[in-house]
């Protein structure tokens, strides 16, 4: 029975071959072998497609295996997968340097260009160009965050504006490597260890490099409890890690909620660059503060931000193409991007020290290391170093001003950079 | 490498550099000062140590009030005992529920035939 099928429907094809007159087998056959993606592959620089996938995949296992920023890294890898698989053009990043980005192009700033002529990710990734994706996770960023122990201690400012070293000796590095100006500026600010920061400044002073940049930025930060405990260690002594602080003060409610108008207010007065990135987050902590928005400070926590964090990171990826990864300049950001997060810590450290000079009430050094936001990652390596020191030292809550002061220290520094290079 | 580091505008480098660090510090110590003032302010109008120190010289009204007094820390600690504490409230439970017929029961119709008729 099943051999008489078979025959029928072979004896259907061949008829239909011989039937129709336009049809060329052979053409046909040419054109279907052409477009598969093994054999694309095999063709000039193919390879390269190959070397992506793999890096996409390791990507994913450390996503997925190890949990390095999974909520991320799982869609930058997956972008990446999905924009290095050969033929399927869901991104077409020559659209976008040689004709939106290019002045003398008809299609120079053209997203009608885009929406009618790119794939999903080049729709998509409107989002990240236009600046907007960075700014709505800075909504929800707010909404999640506690500034109380920012507003009790003020001094953690200082913390958080000394950790933004490491953006400004990066971008000096970069300069000696031989990177333009705008380049440099968007490596060292993997330093303030600000995801949506460093893409916001990136995309708008060098998005061919959003890629690198971005999985370096999210790479090392799942990577500070590896890389910020030597530091603290090289640079304290074991006195000064056993350092008890006293209690914060209790803040009034109308304390946080005043913080955010009166930041936004100072911070777009003297750095209106800054404004876009500042703006939002204060925008989604009064949201929170408040009180009386309640459905929107859950929205913009979970709903919108899951939604952003989708597009942000699977078009952020799109843009790691073999073309634009493949290169030396990928690995020098790479090695960069761990000097950036270094500095920045030791930044932190060393000005706490400083303030120790000054200070009646001592604080322990090893909060000076959370000033590279990485919230709340970051304040809890120095909690956990603390009380390794000292079991009785309770860090965490001083740890988190200097980290959310750090979220704010890296968003004017992107504010400054570029408003000089932008 | 001689060679790129020769080509490098250090004088413009560094204006950048020492310009971009210096105005995100000053920025940040303007904060500073902002913040200062705020807690100054708050305090002048809220008046909320004022409470807790009265709180505090009457000891039967402070024991009345203990939330009010107490430090964030303590909190933490009074709410991860309460957890524990009622994490073993009770031993492991299947939380299956099973009905067991039987006519000896009082509820049982056949030997209350008035409750179900009435």
């Amino acid at each position: 029975m099943k051999k008489t099928v078979c025959l029928l429907i072979m004896l259907m094809l061949v008829s239909l071959g011989c039937f129709a007159d336009s049809f060329d087998f052979g053409e046909a056959s040419t054109k279907f072998l052409d477009s598969m993606g093994i054999v694309q592959v095999f063709q000039g620089e193919g390879w390269k497609y190959l070397v992506m996938v793999a890096i996409a995949c390791f990507l994913l296992w450390l996503a997925i295996k190890k949990q390095y920023e999974p909520l991320l890294l799982l869609p930058i890898a997956f972008g990446m997968l999905l924009t290095n698989l050969p033929g399927a053009n869901m991104f077409h990043t020559e659209m976008w340097n040689n004709e939106f980005l290019n002045p003398a192009s008809e299609y120079y700033h053209s997203y009608r260009h885009v929406l009618a002529e790119g794939g999903l990710l080049d729709v998509l990734y409107i989002g990240v160009k236009a600046g907007v994706y960075p700014c709505l996770i800075f909504i929800g960023v707010g909404a999640m965050t506690d500034f109380g122990p920012l507003i009790a201690n003020p001094k953690s400012f200082l913390l958080g504006a000394a950790a933004q070293l490491g953006i400004f000796i990066t971008f000096l590095t970069a300069h000696a490597l031989g990177f333009e100006s705008n380049e440099a500026a968007s490596i060292g600010i993997i330093g303030g260890a600000d995801g949506p920061t460093s893409i916001f400044l990136t995309t708008k002073l060098a998005p061919h490099l959003l890629g690198p940049i971005a999985i370096s930025a999210y790479s090392y930060m799942a990577l500070v409890p590896v890389i910020q405990p030597p530091i603290m260690r090289l640079l304290t002594t074991k006195k000064e890690r056993m350092i008890e602080m006293k209690q914060l003060r209790s803040v009034s409610k109308t304390e946080k909620i005043i913080f955010p108008i009166a930041i936004t207010i100072v911070v777009a007065f003297i750095l209106p660059d800054a404004a876009p990135l500042i703006g939002c987050l204060m925008l989604g902590n009064l949201m929170k503060e408040s009180g009386v928005v309640d459905r929107l400070a859950k929205t913009v926590q979970n709903e919108l931000m899951n939604i952003v964090v989708i597009f942000l990171g699977t078009t952020v990826g799109a843009t790691a193409t073999a073309s634009t990864f493949l290169d030396v300049k990928t690995l020098s950001i790479l090695c960069m991007g761990i000097v950036a997060f270094g500095v920045a810590s030791a930044g932190g450290i060393l000005f706490a020290k400083i303030m120790n000079l000054f200070l009646k009430e001592k604080i322990n050094p090893l909060i000076g290391s959370a000033g590279v936001s990485a919230v709340p990652m970051a304040a809890r390596v120095s909690q956990t170093e603390g009380q390794k020191a000292n079991p009785h030292n309770f860090l965490l809550m001083h740890a988190m001003g200097p980290n959310v002061a750090g979220v704010i220290g890296s968003a004017v520094a992107a504010g400054i950079l570029l408003s000089m290079l932008g | 490498m001689l060679y790129i580091l020769a080509d490098v505008v250090w004088a413009d480098a560094w204006a950048r550099t020492g310009m971009g660090f210096g105005v995100v510090f000053t920025v940040l110590l303007v904060l500073v000062f902002v913040l200062i003032a705020f807690g100054v302010v708050s305090r002048l109008t809220g008046n909320k140590a004022p409470k807790v120190a009265k709180v505090a010289e009457q000891p039967a009204k402070a024991a009345a009030l203990p939330v009010a007094s107490a430090s964030d820390a303590d909190k933490a600690a009074v709410a991860t005992a309460l957890y524990l504490y009622f994490q073993n409230v009770h031993d492991e439970e299947s939380n299956v529920v099973t009905i067991h017929h039987t006519p000896n029961s009082a509820w049982h119709h056949e030997l209350n035939p008035h409750v179900l008729t009435h």
